[in-house]
């Protein structure tokens, strides 16, 4: 009976989840180079049901298993390509395809998708965050002139290369942890790009808003539905100890 | 649960800021030399769900995570020059390209500004809608005609036809002229973003031009996408918001 209880009370935690990952891809549904997670579910524990021995010291005797309610098991996050938005800025960049830049924060190297770029006061490469862009032979600081990035990431100011963008690819992307302002971080081996890049575009979020809202509706009704299951328990629960015991 | 709320929460306050951003950017579709203003977001922190009590499969091998929500990471200043139009009035100036010209503000310091609109003071003084002195060389009082070269090179025309070099007109330059600090009023201040001016003769990227002013960079079209997506993603995240009030509800309502 109790079982019962908590095997409702977990689908209600879980969905709770749910909804707080469509909550934060709706909240970055605007944010340059997001990228859309969703929440993978799997069944609880399987536990072996026991017929209650009929006479002392007989052997229990299995009859089945039972899942113990649900847990999540991942979070997987949608590398699928992000619509283009043309700036016609010069400094943002959009990958088409996969890969990403590398950053240099201080909590070491960073992966990312947003190339709103900026530059700072000594004219390196920046992003949003202040954090340095690396090329092929570190921090990118550009000279005064018209910038030129060409879809492999040579970077050219008034026809000159200055330096190449460091692009990278990785094998398994989905083992990639997100560390927020669009950043990622990995031990994995870098791989060769192969994508390319857009000058005067940004990626934009690759959240559906359709999707998202149609999963809000589910993650809704899944919660009242389990909310149900522990009711009716809690009112069996009620009956035995108010009617049987009489 | 109490996250999911402030996740919504934090979305709300970023669109709300961006609608604040486009709202200004139409106000100032006619405003001398105004640069157009775009808000840029980020994702928060991700937070391990197994630390916050949620049951998750041990066996994974990244940890589980949720997002935060979203904050303002930058609001950017388009730098591209806006649309340049002919006044034909002999003390409008338009600067074509990069560079700025310097006024001096009444506590001595020195701002900055692209919004040529000046007039002539009792001592011959070219000064901003302000009053503003601007940094240029001192005009005759006579009734004489302005000439500035391409080059900023300024010369007065007597009515009988005499040219006098008055002088030469240095524009200020910037490394990064989007770290420049927005006073008001069409006036910029350096800022250790932007770097320290450099004060030179207007170069070969740049043209000053008489008898025109600089328009606002805004464009309508792409102000009002901006506006419904901001309303759009507004309205998504209130919904949010509303799916996680009723959900509590539910819960709430376990035991009647």
């Amino acid at each position: 009976m109790i079982r019962g209880l908590y095997t409702a009370a977990s689908g209600m935690m879980a969905q709770v989840v749910r909804q707080e990952t469509i909550g934060n891809n709706l909240a970055n549904s605007d944010t340059v180079g997001f990228k859309q997670d969703l929440t993978i579910l799997q069944t609880g524990r399987e536990n072996d049901v026991v017929r209650i021995p009929q006479e002392r010291l007989q052997r229990q005797e299995i009859i089945g298993s039972m899942d113990l309610g649900v847990l999540v098991s991942l979070q997987h996050t949608s590398f699928a390509q992000g619509p283009l938005q043309e700036t016609g800025q010069a400094l943002d960049l959009a990958i088409t395809g996969n890969g990403f830049f590398t950053v240099e924060t201080p909590e070491g190297m960073r992966y990312t998708r947003n190339g709103a770029f900026n530059l700072d006061a000594e004219r390196f490469l920046v992003t949003a965050e202040g954090d340095r862009v690396l090329g092929v032979l570190g921090p990118v600081q550009l000279p005064e002139g018209e910038v030129q990035i060409a879809p492999e990431g040579q970077i050219l100011v008034n026809g000159q290369l200055i330096d190449t963008l460091r692009l990278v690819e990785f094998a398994d992307p989905g083992q990639l942890q997100k560390t927020g302002s669009g950043y990622w971080s990995t031990e994995q081996a870098e791989l060769d790009f192969n994508g390319q890049v857009q000058q005067g575009y940004l990626e934009g979020a690759n959240v559906q808003p359709a999707e998202e809202m149609a999963r809000m509706v589910a993650v809704l009704r899944l919660y009242e539905t389990n909310q149900r299951v522990l009711q009716a328990h809690d009112q069996l629960t009620g009956k035995i100890v108010n009617e049987i015991g009489i | 649960m109490l996250r999911g709320l402030s996740n919504a929460a934090s979305a709300l306050v970023a669109q709300q800021l961006k609608l604040d951003v486009t709202a200004n950017n139409v106000a100032n579709l006619n405003t001398t030399a105004f640069k157009k203003k775009d808000v840029q977001f980020k994702d928060l922190l991700y937070q391990e769900e197994a630390r916050r009590g949620n049951a998750v499969l041990p066996a994974a091998e990244k940890p589980v995570t949720a997002g935060t929500g979203t904050a303002m990471s930058a609001i950017r200043t388009d730098l591209s020059d806006g649309v340049f139009q002919v006044t034909g009035r002999e003390l409008d100036f338009a600067v074509v390209g990069p560079g700025y010209f310097r006024v001096q503000l009444p506590d001595g310091s020195e701002a900055y500004t692209r919004a040529g609109e000046f007039r002539k003071d009792g001592d011959g003084f070219l000064v901003t809608p302000q009053g503003y002195r601007v940094q240029m060389p001192q005009l005759p009082a006579e009734e004489h005609e302005f000439r500035i070269s391409e080059d900023g090179i300024i010369t007065a025309i007597t009515p009988a036809g005499e040219v006098i070099p008055l002088g030469q007109v240095m524009l200020a330059y910037f490394d990064n002229p989007a770290g420049l600090i927005k006073l008001g009023g069409n006036l910029y201040a350096a800022s250790p973003a932007s770097g320290e001016p450099r004060i030179e003769q207007p170069g070969p990227n740049t043209q000053i031009k008489q008898f025109a002013l600089e328009g606002a960079n805004v464009d309508l079209i792409v102000e009002m996408t901006n506006l419904i997506v901001g309303q759009r993603n507004f309205s998504l995240n209130a919904r949010a918001l509303q799916t996680l009030d009723e959900m509590m509800q539910t819960a709430n309502n376990i035991r009647r």
